[in-house]
């Protein structure tokens, strides 16, 4: 079982994480460091697409609650998306779900960000 | 049936125990989710053991027992590091948000509520762990003779 990391910046400042395959003992470090260079450009926030990603421990799910709690540190978040049922099957056991952002498809999650960002403009208007 | 085998106290060696998940789980027609957690199971249990059990360097061998009897799995896991026993380790605190949980006790956290009944104890200098878990499966499938087979790993 092995794990390949692809990533994108989708809008400004929002990286979009691709881990596909395993996320175990032995390949965390792989998002490990992908991560870490996305975070050298400060981003708002990480978006974890797990379409790909078919088994997950808690060396995994480590990384991904490390990431959420640097990222609200600087003032940015993190979001989950298209968790395959027994992946969400573990964040529903550790009962990670409720402080975590997840959202069933990329479209829902565009819908999102696109009010986000609608509020920071608002809110930039009103200053 | 039963099958044996051993792995070396190397993270490395997480791939080929998946791969004789994956073999078992197809001799024996078991579900993706059985085979998910039986995997997920093992990787959090050995995966402790080489963190925490062994003081002195050098491969040692982690010896691993899966039994399909009708509808329970069992899941032996002996290993001779130091004594350890993950269950006495506190579950993570699922009340509060999980960034400010410790995750030490995540894995067998993970462990326990994947597997209906797990126990521990010392034996001759080794540490035993006992995980058991029911299954669903067709007619057809627990009525196949009771196999013995022994394997040895590398």
């Amino acid at each position: 079982m092995s794990l390949t990391v692809t990533s994108q910046e989708r809008q400004v400042g929002v990286f979009t994480v691709y881990p596909a395959g395993s996320l175990d003992s032995n390949t965390y470090p792989i998002l490990e460091s992908t991560i870490k260079k996305i975070r050298e450009s400060s981003p708002k926030a990480i978006v974890f697409d797990m379409k790909d990603l078919t088994y997950i421990s808690s060396a995994g799910v480590r990384v991904i609650v490390a990431t959420k709690k640097a990222m609200k540190e600087g003032g940015g978040s993190i979001l989950l998306t298209n968790l395959q049922p027994q992946i969400r099957k573990v964040f529903d056991i550790i009962k990670a779900l409720p402080s975590l952002s997840i959202f069933e498809s990329v479209e829902e999650l565009d819908e999102y960000l696109t009010q986000m960002q609608r509020k920071v403009q608002e809110q930039e208007e009103e200053a | 049936m039963i099958i044996r085998f051993a792995v070396k106290n190397e993270l490395s060696e997480l791939p080929r125990l998946f791969e004789e998940i994956a073999r078992l789980g197809k001799d024996n027609h078991l579900s993706d989710e059985v085979v998910f957690d039986l995997n997920l199971a093992l990787e959090e249990v050995i995966s402790n053991i080489i963190r925490h059990g062994y003081d002195t360097q050098g491969d040692r061998q982690i010896h691993l027992s899966i039994r399909l009897e009708g509808e329970e799995i069992t899941l032996q896991v002996e290993d001779d590091a130091r004594p350890f026993n993950p269950l006495d380790h506190p579950d993570p605190d699922t009340r509060s948000p999980i960034d400010g949980r410790q995750v030490g006790g995540l894995g067998i956290f993970l462990v326990r509520q994947l597997m209906g009944g797990v126990a521990y104890r010392r034996e001759e200098g080794r540490n035993v762990l006992v995980m058991k878990k029911r299954i669903r499966r067709s007619p057809s499938e627990t009525s196949s003779p009771d196999q013995d087979k022994g394997r040895a790993g590398l």
